[in-house]
């Protein structure tokens, strides 16, 4: 798990006036399949092209497989697979022919690969019919059958199962995790982020061009485990208990008469017996989970932390 | 390189738009021979020959320029809306091998284009026109030899502009501005500047068109002229050689989406 496979070191980039990624740094190491989170215009597909070489970078340093001139990071891109946004493919030809241009682009030079993946992404019935015809979710798998004609080590995914629909979104992930077994290291963006979490061993976090947080899934386990809904009288009152008295200080108060706490949930009693001393009416103390979209809006202030 | 222009070439081969494209052009040669034996079967008419059929394309040379110019549009078959470029950049293939080997499958596919073409008009010539046999076959010969740079140098302005413009309507208009506007504006221009005038010889597309030879009374091509044929190769390179440093060097810095 020691090898690093993608290190992103202070990456800025700007388009105009716009700061599309802020210094960002990531590390990607051999096995992982880190999940990149974030917002729309948060500048995951713009890391996403930098790391492809569709966009030269501005400022910072890319590394892959510990290669890190311009030559030998092209070299090493042979060893990638990459889905950026949607698939680009030529609109009047099949699927076998479009991944026959690609293979042959490519310097692939088993014939029989081209049949393997289309069945592999499961199109091997398309036959005659041209992309342009193709649907959303087709033309997806399509995609995602391109980012694995040369059999990647690194696979780079950014919105992967768009347009697909659940039964293909079930395909995707099983391939995905099946790939990932076979030793491949994989670098994703979804929206759907309840899909991100069955898959990914790693997560960051961009917010507005900013990497705001990186953790393993574990660790996001851990601080998403729970959190402690407080219904109270008065939340004004409680909340200046909580901050003063008990020294807390990730909270959240909701409009309704609650308090989400975040951190020393095992204190519960202990909040309880303090609510009671300073007169406030307690009506439920209960333990929840959160999810990883829940998370997210925390970590980029969604939420209003007292 | 070669990988990258064996995939271009397959993907020509299989572009039904360019099948069309060709057939139209067979068509217009065939109309165009079939009009010659039609005339001279119902009128008395003097230029059913070989010599009038083929000095209709080589005397022409300027207009193929811009045939050049459709035939790119066809070759890059909208590069711009499809976006599969990205994909060559991101398997690692440099920018240069990008541009340039795009560059070669299209003039490839041109000059093969272009000799089919001549080889049909010719042989439809040959079958149905009466033989002139003043040397017509060795003048084709001789302006394709010289049409050769200027092509070359035709396809490069249009290369630059669809590589680099987000548009291939864009694209074409400022293709067909550098090719067939610029030296309408020179040549008016240079009627009253010496400069421009001495410039505007230069361009391609006017070295590819026929002049007046006010002395003999006659339209001549420039690569019969005394040293044109050098002059056309001059003028053919080194606008190939400007385009395509300028166009690779835009490539390299802009964004493939």
């Amino acid at each position: 798990m020691s090898n690093r496979i993608l290190t992103v070191e202070n990456i800025t980039q700007r388009y105009g006036q716009t700061l599309a990624l802020d210094d960002v740094s990531i590390c990607l190491r051999q096995g992982q399949i880190y999940g990149l989170v974030g917002n729309n215009g948060a500048g995951k597909t713009t890391l996403m092209r930098l790391i492809t070489g569709q966009t030269p970078i501005q400022k910072g340093e890319i590394g892959l497989f510990g290669c890190r001139t311009a030559r030998e990071i092209r070299a090493m891109r042979r060893r990638t697979g990459a889905l950026i946004e949607a698939p680009g493919f030529f609109d009047d030809m099949t699927a076998e022919q479009n991944l026959e241009y690609f293979r042959l682009q490519f310097g692939i030079k088993e014939k029989k690969v081209v049949r393997d993946t289309l069945e592999k992404a499961g199109l091997s019935d398309t036959r005659g019919k041209r992309y342009k015809n193709f649907s959303l979710g087709m033309k997806q798998r399509l995609g995602i059958g391109l980012a694995l004609l040369n059999t990647p080590e690194f696979l780079i995914l950014d919105e992967p199962i768009n347009g697909l629909d659940p039964a293909g979104i079930v395909e995707i992930r099983n391939m995905l995790l099946e790939i990932h077994r076979s030793g491949a290291t994989i670098l994703i963006t979804s929206h759907i982020l309840s899909e991100l979490s069955n898959v990914a061993t790693h997560y960051g976090f961009l917010s507005r061009g900013r990497l705001l947080e990186q953790v393993s899934a574990g660790e996001l386990s851990d601080k998403c485990s729970t959190y402690l809904d407080i219904a109270v009288d008065d939340v004004r009152k409680m909340a200046e208990l909580m901050k003063e008295k008990l020294h807390l200080s990730r909270f959240e108060v909701a409009g309704d008469g609650h308090i989400y706490l975040y951190e020393r949930m095992e204190e519960a009693s202990a909040i309880n017996r303090e609510a009671v001393l300073e007169g406030l009416k307690l009506r439920s103390i209960e333990n929840h989970s959160i999810g990883l979209e829940d998370y997210y809006m925390n970590l980029i202030g969604g939420a209003c932390h007292a | 390189m070669l990988s990258y222009i064996r995939s271009e070439l397959f993907r020509f081969f299989h572009n039904k738009k360019l099948y069309l494209l060709i057939g139209s052009l067979a068509v217009l040669i065939a109309a165009m021979v079939s009009a010659l034996v039609f005339f001279e079967k119902t009128q008395v008419f003097l230029n059913a020959t070989t010599a009038f059929a083929l000095g209709a394309e080589y005397k022409s040379m300027h207009y193929l320029l811009v045939l050049i110019l459709v035939l790119s549009m066809y070759l890059d078959d909208n590069e711009h809306r499809q976006h599969t470029m990205k994909h060559s950049a991101a398997f690692g293939i440099s920018r240069g091998t990008i541009y340039l080997a795009r560059y070669l499958s299209q003039l490839i596919a041109a000059a093969v284009i272009y000799i089919l073409m001549n080889i049909l008009l010719t042989g439809l010539s040959s079958a149905f026109l009466q033989h002139s046999n003043v040397g017509e076959g060795a003048e084709l010969l001789r302006a394709m030899a010289a049409g050769l740079p200027l092509f070359l140098a035709a396809l490069a302005v249009s290369h630059c502009f669809l590589m680099n413009v987000e548009s291939q309507t864009s694209a074409a208009t400022l293709a067909i501005s550098v090719i067939l506007v610029l030296p309408s504006i020179m040549n008016l221009l240079g009627k009253r500047l010496d400069l421009i005038k001495e410039l505007a010889y230069w361009h391609p597309y006017n070295l590819a068109a026929p002049f007046a030879d006010m002395e003999n009374q006659v339209m001549e091509l420039t690569w019969n002229a005394a040293g044109g044929m050098g002059h056309c190769y001059l003028s053919g390179i080194v606008c190939t050689l400007i385009f395509t440093a300028a166009g690779l060097s835009a490539f390299r810095r802009r964004e493939i989406r």
